[in-house]
C-alpha cells in the first residue's frame, strides 16, 4: 500500500509524441448471462477480440451505438470491468490483469470519466475538498502542498481561488464541469478517456466544452479517448475515429477519411442516418432497416450480415478481421 | 455544520407540526435536566407517606398521589430522565451496532454482505418482549437490561436502512467517481456515502424513539424494567392498574406524558423528513 | 402539407396559442416560464417547436394538453384554441374525456417509463381502446366493454402495428414492455397515438433517447403516417436536424419567448434571428470552426428585461432591453420578434448552413 504513494512528484513514464501510449490487443469482455436460478446460460460478449493503439497526443474516437460496447471499452481499459482475455499495455506497462490495488500506481496517469464531470463532485463536499481528494489518495504531499497544486489547477481552468470555499450547486453546470476535469488533472494524468462527454448538452455549450478540452489538450499535453455516440461531435474533434458493433471494432481511420470515404457497410448506413441540414434528407433515402441482433445471442460469421445489404456466402462463416488497408485505415469486411 | 443546523432550525419553524414536536422534546430535555427544581416533593422519588395515598389532584400535588403517598407529578419528572436515558442508550447503541454494519453489507457484493443481511434478519425475529422477560429473569430487571433487550433487537432496523442507501448510494456518479479514482473503500464509505445517507439515519433515528419509549414503557409495564421504587413511567401505570378507575390520574398523568413524548418524537420525525428527504417534501416547485 | 400564412388571420388554423403567459412556483419566487407565447398549425401540418433546456417547449407542450403540475403552475393570460375551443376555458373532466387521449394525443420522450411495467402492451393498447377508440361512448364509466367492439379495436390495433412496422403484431401484444427494444418501444408509442384517430400529436422529444439509425426509421415513419392521416404534428426536439428532416414549419424559442418561425426551407437557409443564427452556426459542421453562444440561458426567476436574448446578443440596441419586440412578418410566412432589421443577404446565408 505504501509503496503507492511514493511518488510525490507524480514522475511516470513519458512517452514521446505520436508513440504509441495505450495498446489494446485481442482484447474480450465477456458477461455471464444467469436465468433466474443463477446459472449461467450464455456469454454476452460485450468486447470481442477487440486491438486498438492509441498515440501520444492524439485524440480516438470510439462511435457507436447503443449496445456496441464502446462505453465497456472505455470502463475496461480503467479496470472498472475485469478484462475477460488479452491484454492492456500502458506507458510499457502491462495493466490487464493486475487487480485495482495492484496497478493503483501504474493508472494513476490513466483517468476517466463519465458524462458530466461536475456530477463526480460530492455535493456535501466544498469544491476545495473534491480537489484535494486525488492527491489525498495518490500521494503522501503536505496540506500545504496539496494546496499549491489545486491553486495552480484552478487557474489552469480558469477559475478564481474563491471557488474552493464553495459548494457545487453554487457554481453554474458549465463551471462544474470544469471543476470535475481539473479534479482529474491534479493528478497529471496522461491518457483520460472522455466517455460521452457531451451527451445532453446543448447545441451552443457543446462547442465550448469541445474547446475546454482542446485547450486542456495543449496545457497539460493529454492524449483522449472519445467515446461518443454523436458522430458529429466526434468529427469536430477527433484525429482517428473507430466505428463499433456489436463488440467489434468493423472500421477504423483518419477522422475525414473515414467521414467522407466510409467501406463498412456498417459505418456507411451509420454516416447516411445523420441528418444534414441543407442537404438531402435522410429519411427520403435511409436504406438500413430493423435492429441489432440480440447480443447475447449473436448470427454466426460477422454479425452485420443480418442486415447487410452486400451479404455473401463467406459472411456466414466467420468474422472478417480487422486488416489493414492503407495508410491509417483498417476495415473488417470480406466485400469492401 | 452550524449553518445547516440554522437552518434546520428555520424550516422546522415554519412546519407547524414539526414545531410541536420540537416544543414537547425540548420540553422533555428541560424537565429532564431541572427536575430537582421543578418538583414540588423531591424526596418522594425514595420516602413514601402512606397517609397521604390516592389523593387527587390538589394544589399540593398536582398529579396527585399514589399507593404509597408520593407525589405523582414529581415522580413523573424524574422519571422522565429515565425514559431518555434508556431511549437514547438504546438508540445509540443500535445506530453503532447497525449502521457500520448496513455499510459494509451495502458495499461489498459477496458473502460477506449475504452473511451479514441473515445475521440481521435473525436479530429481527427475536420478539423483544420475549427477550427482555428472558434477560429480566436470569440477570434481574433493571434500567440495564432493558437497554440490553430493547439495543439486540432494534439494531436490524438500522441495518437494513442504511443497505439499502449505501446500495443506491453506490450507483451515485459522485461515488462512482471516487471509486474510478482509486479511494479505499472505507474512504468511499465513511466520507462519501455516510454523509449523503445521514438524513436518512436521522430522520429513522429520530421516529425510532417514540418507539423505544413506547416499548420501554411496554417493558417497564411488565414489571421487567428498574425495579421500586423507581419512578420509571411504565412501571407506574402497572401500579395503578388495581386502583383504577377511582384512581383515574394515577394512570392519567404517566399515559399522557408517554403519550405526548412519542409524539413529540414522531412530529419531530416527520418535520425532518419532510425537510431532509427531497423526494418526499411537499413541494411546491415545478 | 404546406399552408401559406399570412399575418391575417386565418380561421381554419387548428390549434392556436395566443399570449400564453406561464409561471411555476417555486421556493426561489415564481418562475417566469413562458412569456406570452403565440403559437399556431395549422390542419395537417407538421411543426417543429426548437430550443434548448429552458426555452419552454416542453411546458407549452404540456400547457396545451393541459398536464401542467397543478400544485405549482400559474396560467396568468392567454388562449389556447383548438378547433375553435378554449382549451383553458373546459373543466378538466371534459379535457381528460373528450381531447386528451382523444383529440390530441402523445407520444413522449422516454417510452419505456411510459408504459406500466407490470401489464402486457396488449392489455394496456385494449385499455386505451376501451376508453379513447373513435367508437367509445363519450362520458361513461360504467359502460361495458362490448364484445362487438373489443373485436373491431383488436383489429385496429393490429392494423396500426403493421402500420408503425412492427414485426409479428400479434406477438408483440403478448409482451411485456421490458421485453422489447427502445426503437419497438417507439413505434408502439406511435401506435398508440394514432389509435383514437386524433387530430393533433404531439411529439416530446422522441427521437431523443434513440440511436441515430433508430432515429431515421422513427422519424420516417412518424412523417408518413401523418401525412397519410392528415394529422397534424407537434415536434419538439433540441435537435435541429431531426427537426430538419420531417417539419413543415419551424418554431423556435428561447427562454419562455418565442423569436421566429419560418417554413422549413427558409428557416435553415435564411434565418433572421441572431438566436437562431448563432444556433445554427454552433452546430457541428466540418468547418473544425467550433463556435458556441457565448453566456448561459438565464434564470426564469428575474429573466432578462424585454427580449431575454439581448444579454447574449451581438446586434443589441439599447431597446431591447425595454420591451419585447412586437410580431413581424418580414416575409409572407416567415414570423420574426427582433427590432434588428435583419435582411439577409446571399452571402451570409452560406455561411450559416453547411
Amino acid at each position: 500500500m505504501s509503496s503507492d504513494k511514493i511518488n510525490n512528484n507524480l514522475g511516470g513514464v513519458e512517452i514521446p509524441t505520436g508513440e504509441p501510449i495505450l495498446g489494446v490487443k485481442n482484447f474480450s469482455k465477456w458477461f455471464p448471462i444467469n436465468n433466474s436460478w443463477n446459472r449461467q446460460t450464455g456469454w454476452l460478449k460485450a468486447l470481442d477480440n477487440v486491438s486498438l493503439t492509441v498515440n501520444k497526443g492524439e485524440i480516438v474516437g470510439i462511435v457507436g451505438e447503443s449496445g456496441c460496447g464502446k462505453s465497456t471499452l472505455g470502463k475496461t481499459i480503467m479496470g472498472i470491468h475485469k478484462l475477460t482475455e488479452g491484454s492492456v499495455n500502458f506507458e510499457g506497462s502491462e495493466i490487464g490483469h493486475l487487480n485495482p490495488s495492484e496497478s493503483r500506481q501504474l493508472r494513476r496517469r490513466l483517468q476517466y470519466t463519465y458524462q458530466d464531470p461536475g456530477a463526480s463532485l460530492d455535493p456535501r463536499w466544498k469544491i476545495g475538498r473534491s480537489l484535494h481528494e486525488p492527491l489525498e489518495i495518490h500521494t503522501t504531499l503536505s496540506k500545504v502542498e496539496r494546496e499549491k497544486r489545486v491553486k495552480a489547477i484552478l487557474t489552469a481552468v480558469n477559475l478564481p481561488e474563491a471557488h474552493l470555499d464553495l459548494y457545487p450547486h453554487e457554481i453554474s453546470g458549465g463551471q462544474q464541469r470544469r471543476i470535475g476535469l481539473a479534479r482529474i488533472l491534479t493528478l497529471h494524468p496522461s491518457l483520460i478517456v472522455l466517455d460521452e462527454p457531451t451527451s445532453g448538452l446543448d447545441v451552443s455549450v457543446q462547442a465550448t466544452i469541445l474547446n475546454l478540452f482542446l485547450d486542456l489538450q495543449k496545457q497539460f499535453n493529454l492524449t483522449y479517448i472519445f467515446i461518443s455516440h454523436d458522430l458529429s461531435v466526434v468529427r469536430m474533434i477527433c484525429d482517428r475515429v473507430a466505428v463499433m458493433y456489436l463488440g467489434k471494432i468493423v472500421e477504423i481511420n483518419e477522422t475525414e477519411k473515414l467521414f467522407s470515404n466510409p467501406k463498412h457497410p456498417y459505418t456507411q448506413s451509420l454516416l447516411s442516418a445523420i441528418p444534414v441540414i441543407g442537404g438531402k434528407k435522410v429519411t427520403e433515402n435511409f436504406w438500413l432497416e430493423g435492429e441489432p441482433p440480440d447480443p447475447s445471442n449473436l448470427p454466426s460469421g460477422c454479425s452485420f450480415r443480418t442486415r447487410c445489404p452486400k451479404k455473401t456466402d463467406q459472411c456466414l462463416q466467420s468474422p472478417p478481421p480487422l486488416t489493414s488497408t492503407s495508410g491509417e485505415h483498417s476495415v473488417a469486411c470480406y466485400n469492401t | 455544520m452550524f449553518e445547516t443546523i440554522k437552518f434546520l432550525i428555520k424550516k422546522l419553524a415554519q412546519d407547524r407540526t414539526a414545531a410541536i414536536g420540537v416544543f414537547l422534546i425540548l420540553s422533555l430535555i428541560l424537565i429532564a435536566i431541572f427536575a430537582p427544581i421543578l418538583a414540588t416533593h423531591p424526596a418522594d422519588i425514595t420516602e413514601f407517606h402512606p397517609p397521604e395515598r390516592l389523593q387527587g389532584p390538589s394544589s399540593e400535588h398536582y398529579f396527585g398521589t399514589d399507593r404509597m403517598g408520593s407525589d405523582i407529578y414529581s415522580r413523573l419528572l424524574y422519571g422522565a430522565r429515565i425514559t431518555i436515558a434508556i431511549a437514547l442508550i438504546a438508540i445509540s447503541v443500535s445506530v453503532v451496532i447497525g449502521v457500520p454494519i448496513g455499510l459494509l453489507a451495502g458495499y461489498y457484493r459477496n458473502w460477506v454482505s449475504d452473511a451479514l443481511m441473515r445475521v440481521s434478519d435473525i436479530f429481527l425475529a427475536v420478539p423483544q418482549i420475549i427477550l427482555a422477560i428472558a434477560i429480566a429473569q436470569t440477570l434481574g430487571p433493571s434500567i440495564q437490561n432493558v437497554i440490553l433487550a430493547l439495543s439486540a433487537t432494534y439494531w436490524p432496523f438500522w441495518t437494513r436502512l442504511v443497505y439499502a442507501e449505501t446500495r443506491s448510494a453506490l450507483n451515485e456518479p459522485y461515488v462512482e467517481a471516487s471509486i474510478a479514482l482509486g479511494a479505499s473503500p472505507s474512504r468511499v464509505m465513511i466520507l462519501h456515502v455516510l454523509p449523503n445517507i445521514s438524513s436518512s439515519i436521522i430522520v429513522r433515528t429520530t421516529i425510532g424513539m417514540g418507539g423505544t419509549i413506547l416499548t420501554a414503557a411496554a417493558l417497564g409495564f411488565l414489571g421487567l424494567g428498574p425495579p421500586p421504587p423507581s419512578p420509571e413511567w411504565g412501571r407506574t401505570i402497572a401500579e395503578s392498574r388495581e386502583f383504577l378507575p377511582e384512581a383515574w390520574w394515577y394512570a392519567a398523568a404517566p399515559g399522557i406524558a408517554i403519550f405526548l413524548v412519542v409524539m413529540g418524537f414522531n412530529l419531530l420525525g416527520d418535520g425532518l423528513r419532510d425537510i431532509l428527504d427531497p423526494r418526499t417534501r411537499r413541494s411546491k416547485g415545478g | 402539407m404546406i399552408l401559406e400564412l399570412e399575418g391575417v388571420k386565418v380561421d381554419n388554423k387548428l390549434l392556436s396559442v395566443k399570449g400564453l403567459e406561464v409561471g411555476f412556483d417555486t421556493e426561489q419566487g415564481l418562475a417566469k416560464v413562458l412569456d406570452k407565447v403565440n403559437f399556431e398549425i395549422m390542419p395537417g401540418e407538421i411543426v417543429g417547436l426548437v430550443g434548448e433546456s429552458g426555452c419552454g417547449k416542453t411546458t407549452l407542450a404540456r400547457a396545451i394538453l393541459g398536464v401542467l403540475p397543478k400544485n405549482s403552475a400559474r396560467i396568468s393570460s392567454g388562449t389556447i384554441n383548438f378547433d375553435n375551443n378554449d382549451l383553458l376555458k373546459l373543466s378538466s373532466k371534459d379535457l381528460a374525456d373528450n381531447i386528451r387521449g382523444k383529440l390530441i394525443t402523445f407520444i413522449p420522450q422516454d417510452p419505456l417509463t411510459s408504459f406500466n411495467p407490470v401489464f402486457t402492451i396488449g392489455a394496456q393498447m385494449m385499455d386505451l381502446m376501451k376508453w379513447k377508440s373513435p367508437d367509445s361512448v363519450k362520458g361513461k364509466y360504467f359502460t361495458r366493454y362490448k364484445k362487438a367492439r373489443q373485436v373491431t379495436d383488436k383489429k385496429r390495433i393490429i392494423d396500426l402495428l403493421h402500420t408503425v412496422q412492427l414485426p409479428d403484431p400479434e406477438g408483440i401484444l403478448r409482451k411485456y414492455p421490458h421485453e422489447v427494444s427502445g426503437g419497438q418501444r417507439q413505434r408502439l408509442m406511435i401506435a398508440m397515438a394514432l389509435l383514437p384517430e386524433p387530430r393533433m400529436i404531439i411529439a416530446d422529444e422522441p427521437t431523443t433517447a434513440l440511436d441515430v439509425t433508430i432515429q431515421a426509421q422513427i422519424l420516417k415513419l412518424l412523417r408518413g403516417v401523418a401525412v397519410d392521416r392528415g394529422v397534424s404534428v407537434l415536434f419538439t426536439t433540441h435537435d435541429l436536424g431531426a427537426a430538419y428532416e420531417i417539419c413543415d414549419r419551424i418554431t423556435v424559442m428561447y427562454a419562455g419567448q418565442e423569436v421566429e418561425t419560418a417554413i422549413s426551407k427558409d428557416f435553415f437557409s435564411q434565418p433572421r434571428h441572431p438566436y437562431t443564427r448563432k444556433l445554427l452556426q454552433s452546430l457541428p459542421n466540418n468547418s473544425k470552426n467550433l463556435k458556441g453562444i457565448p453566456g448561459q440561458i438565464p434564470a426564469l426567476i428575474n429573466p432578462p428585461s424585454g427580449c431575454r436574448f439581448h444579454p447574449r446578443c451581438d446586434e443589441a440596441k439599447s431597446e431591447c432591453a425595454k420591451l419585447r419586440p412586437e410580431v413581424t412578418w418580414p416575409k409572407k410566412g416567415h414570423m420574426l420578434r427582433c427590432f434588428n432589421s435583419n435582411s439577409v443577404s446571399a452571402k451570409e446565408t452560406k455561411n450559416v448552413v453547411r
